[in-house]
């Protein structure tokens, strides 16, 4: 039995996925179980929002198995691109290249933790009050203002308690910098830090500025 | 001093926005700058102008120096930007406000320094801006999200060096932070 989640899909399209991989469950050896949210084998997500083609980069760097749905035309049709509308055939060739890909894999299965969260993103950076409030609210700022983020994972980067943090969410929430989403995320997302210059600069530069 | 490499700041804007006053507000040594007489429709309103580039140094300590660049504002020295902007760690753009299109200023900014936009930081500097006008800045971020830029956006005074810093931090923030996995 593998899992299947739908994300963002329109109802038509989840039809023609529901309807084919429960006649293929019933009729072959292939068995599927549809989910809402939840784990699952694979992902389809709906690329056309900015939400969907986030958590299918999301859970493409967690090397999940994504089948991407779009109605754009500049797909690549050897690989997990469906466009809209979906058709059966083309749920099939995908499927396809799902088993080529187990076969060929060593790597034991895995499976993407999906769950319906809120998550927070920045519209605006925010004032000094705020960013007085913890030292590594700049570093949460960084972020955020770029994407979104669920509580857990402002967590982990401010290095908060749930009820500091609650109070960066709220004033920010307060003066209108903060966008709050109900949407699918991916659980285990790790935050890495990149930077273009030696690793210690940008410390030392921020120490060096406020210092004076 | 010995440098190991060149580390690069670009503060670019308009011309008269206030880029040689805040790299003097950041710079640990009196700036170099290359001013001429100004001789255009800027002579109104200052007596000279940046005709290559303005530079102040931050001393981190003895083996390291941050370098701030600040551009000729006018478009006709565009060639200097590129020069500029070649290897800088990010870039920080000052926008007059007072001006009769500051968002097509902005967006002159932006696609002239692509490469810095898109792959590294940019922060943006929003000066003249009025106490009374409190949602001045919504207007810059609703454009730089419909060219899907998201940065720290901040009302600034350059001659006031905690303005400064506060922008430079917003920008260094980013760069440490902001591209994350």
């Amino acid at each position: 039995m593998r899992t299947i989640l739908l994300s963002g899909l329109r109802r038509s399209d989840e039809l023609v996925f529901t309807s084919l991989l429960t006649l293929l469950s019933n009729n072959t050896d292939e068995k599927w179980e549809i989910k809402t949210k939840g784990s699952s084998d694979i992902v389809v997500v709906d690329v056309d929002t900015r939400n969907g083609l986030e958590l299918a980069r999301n859970l493409e760097r967690c090397d999940r198995q994504v089948i991407r749905v779009t109605t754009s035309s500049d797909t690549d049709e050897s690989a997990l691109w469906l466009r809209k509308p979906v058709r059966s055939t083309e749920i099939i060739r995908c499927i396809a290249v799902l088993n080529e890909s187990k076969l060929s894999s060593n790597e034991p299965d895995s499976k993407a933790i999906l769950d319906v969260k809120s998550t927070y993103r920045l519209r605006r950076w925010p004032n000094k009050d705020i960013m007085n409030l913890f030292p590594e609210a700049r570093q949460l700022a960084a972020v955020m203002i770029r994407r979104n983020l669920t509580l857990e994972e402002a967590m982990l980067i401010s290095k908060q308690g749930k009820d500091s943090l609650m109070r960066f969410i709220s004033l920010c929430k307060k003066y209108n910098f903060l966008r709050e989403n109900t949407q699918h995320v991916v659980k285990d997302v790790t935050i890495a830090k990149r930077s273009a210059a030696p690793k210690n600069l940008f410390s030392k530069l921020r120490r060096k500025l406020m210092s004076k | 001093m010995i440098i190991v490499s060149e580390l690069k700041f670009i503060i670019t804007g308009t011309a008269g926005v206030g880029k040689t006053t805040a790299i003097t507000s950041l710079s640990d040594v009196p700036p170099v700058t290359t001013d001429a007489l100004t001789t255009d429709e800027l002579a109104d309103i200052k007596d000279t102008t940046t005709t290559a580039f303005d530079f102040g140094e931050i001393l981190l300590d003895e083996h390291t120096c941050i370098r701030i660049y600040g551009t000729p504002g006018q478009e006709r020295f565009r060639h200097m930007w590129e020069i500029l902007a070649e290897g800088a760690l990010g870039l920080v753009i000052l926008i007059d406000h007072s001006r009769e299109k500051p968002l097509e200023d902005l967006n002159i900014y932006l696609n002239n320094f692509p490469k810095l936009v898109e792959e590294s930081a940019v922060a943006i500097g929003v000066t003249r801006v009025e106490p009374n006008e409190q949602d001045a800045l919504e207007g810059y971020y609703q454009a730089l999200e419909d060219k899907l830029i998201y940065c720290p956006v901040m009302a600034v005074d350059p001659r006031e060096r905690e303005d400064m810093v506060d922008l430079m931090d917003s920008l260094v923030s980013y760069l440490d932070y902001a591209n994350a996995s």
